[in-house]
């Protein structure tokens, strides 16, 4: 069953235009090291702004302590690296999101009996529990965190078609994988899983009558999101070569958040463009002002009021997932 | 199928109904009336496992419910009972089949089987032809009737209808509670219709009155 939310053309047509530009962007920027990593960053936090959006936009649940498994990721990767060669990316990988999808379910199998406040309080505090420990412990750096020396290696049977020391192969592989997620969720979405969701935020006790067990829907959502978000904390680890607390902080929860709600929530092109908007943003006036976070909180302001359904809405109309009729 | 027997609820120190008694056979249609906040829905609630008890013993084809763990009382829902309610509760995003054939998802139905029970479901209710139209493009009626294909797709024992026609006019109440209890008849299912309305209750075979105190023939 195909889910009739598409999304306005106009959307779909910046998105393939922003698309194309980030893949010729290497090419023709070659010596623009600088915002070739500003671009990949951006690109991450996209991602983690979507796995968020798949809590929030889809499934009603406002979690602040979603940095704990983009931290949770970057850690992984970090102990799994030793100090003078690279990880095998397919174990680094398989093990961070072992590790973030376990967490998810463990949390998620607590979190989820709370709803609305409660359910924001608790996941900050798991969050904040988390980040405690990783603040707290030496052998994870303390406040300092800690270096990821060499990047992961990908390797295929002892081939490696290209290292990810080269920032513009990097670059490619962030800029598949938020292609790879962004579409994984549009199918996820599209699913009959999808339909229940959307019909949970939309109305639980509804879903629940016609005999839907809600609240194992509501976890495998809440794993799947923790695992995109462990995703782009990998990622995120790999691309800067650190990892501190402050990946696992409530700061860091709250800029998804933000982004999500710029964006345009239950939209799947919002999280992207919330999160291009911000960096961007955050880019400028870093560049102008010192006082650059008054008037960012002061653009945030703005588009809230202006476009209370994002920036997604300025490119048409559509039906919110968790839209109900009657 | 559904014996009820002492069954009473009560919120805090409030007690909203208590000593409910009620027999019900496949085949009949019953209605319960009361005053708004007298707790009928309560009642649908607890008959469905959708909330606990404070006492007393519910029966469904003997089995009681009071006992069964939530998983349990999930697949009860899912493959013998029936919803309809006051608000219609169809998601705007989907089709008018796609809405309809959402019991049937967790049933492991071929897609192609699913469409063909929603189309038939949309034209007993007299949809034929729209299984690709939207709810935004309904009348109030018009999606009662999508919520009670939907109810009844699954072939359920007993289908509960709460307030069914709170949100529709007077012609379109009449013609929803008409083809309400010609479906729930037609495939022999038990059918409980909660309601504040004389009228709407004059639909039913039978008609109880809610009251703290119980329930009563009337």
């Amino acid at each position: 069953m195909a889910m009739h939310d598409a999304q306005p053309r106009a959307l779909a047509l910046v998105l393939v235009i922003g698309l194309a530009g980030l893949a010729v962007f290497p090419i023709f920027g070659a010596d623009e090291k600088f915002y070739m990593q500003f671009l990949a960053k951006v690109m991450v936090m996209a991602i983690f702004a979507m796995s968020l959006d798949l809590l929030i936009g889809y499934g009603g649940l406002v979690s602040l302590g979603h940095a704990m498994y983009f931290g949770l990721a970057g850690y992984t990767l970090m102990s799994l690296t030793p100090e003078y060669e690279g990880a095998s990316l397919w174990i680094s990988l398989a093990a961070a999101l072992g590790v973030c999808a376990l967490a998810a379910l463990v949390v998620g199998l607590l979190v989820l009996r709370t709803s609305g406040i409660y359910f924001i309080m608790v996941t900050l505090a798991f969050a904040q529990m988390a980040y405690y420990v990783v603040h707290d412990s030496k052998y994870l750096g303390g406040s300092d965190g800690k270096y990821v020396y060499v990047k992961p290696v990908l390797s295929f049977f002892g081939w490696q078609p290209f290292s990810l020391d080269k920032l513009a192969a990097f670059y490619y592989v962030i800029l598949g994988t938020l292609a790879g997620v962004y579409f994984l969720l549009r199918l996820l979405l599209a699913s009959p899983f999808g339909h229940v969701l959307v019909g949970i935020k939309a109305n639980e006790h509804r879903m629940r009558s016609l005999g839907f067990p809600t609240f194992s829907y509501k976890l495998v959502a809440f794993v799947i999101a923790g695992v995109l978000a462990g995703l782009a904390g990998y990622l995120a680890a790999a691309l800067d070569g650190l990892v501190n607390p402050e990946l696992l902080s409530w700061h860091q929860s709250g800029q998804a958040l933000m982004m999500v709600i710029l964006g345009g929530m239950g939209t799947p092109a919002g999280p992207i463009l919330g999160a291009g908007a911000l960096k961007l943003l955050e880019l400028l006036l870093t560049s102008w002002t010192k006082h650059w976070q008054l008037l960012l909180g002061l653009f945030i302001v703005l588009v809230v009021l202006v476009f209370p359904n994002g920036l997604a809405s300025l490119f048409g109309k559509r039906k919110r997932g968790g839209a109900e009729h009657g | 199928m559904l014996r009820l027997k002492g069954v009473s609820k009560r919120f805090g120190a409030r007690v909203v109904f208590a000593n409910v008694d009620l027999a019900l056979d496949a085949g009949e249609y019953v209605a319960i009336i009361g005053e708004s906040g007298v707790g009928k829905s309560t009642l649908l609630n607890l008959m469905a496992g959708l909330e606990p008890a404070d006492a007393g013993s519910i029966l469904f084809e003997e089995v009681e419910l009071t006992r069964l763990p939530d998983d349990a009382l999930t697949l009860l829902r899912r493959d013998q009972f029936g919803f309809v309610f006051q608000a219609f509760h169809v998601l705007a995003h989907l089709s008018l089949a796609q809405n309809v054939a959402l019991p049937l998802l967790l049933r492991g139905r071929a897609p192609g089987e699913s469409a063909a029970l929603a189309a038939a479901a949309l034209a007993a209710v007299g949809l034929t032809g729209r299984e690709t139209s939207m709810p935004r493009e309904l009348s109030g009626g018009e999606l009662q009737r999508v919520a009670i294909a939907r109810a009844l797709i699954g072939k359920p024992r007993l289908v509960l209808a709460d307030e069914p026609t709170g949100n529709l006019d007077q012609e379109n109440a009449r013609q929803v509670l008409a083809l309400l209890r010609a479906q729930v008849k037609q495939h022999g299912a038990a059918g409980i219709l909660v309601t504040h309305s004389e009228a709407a209750a004059a639909s039913a075979d039978r008609r109880y009155r809610l009251r703290p105190e119980g329930l009563a023939p009337g």
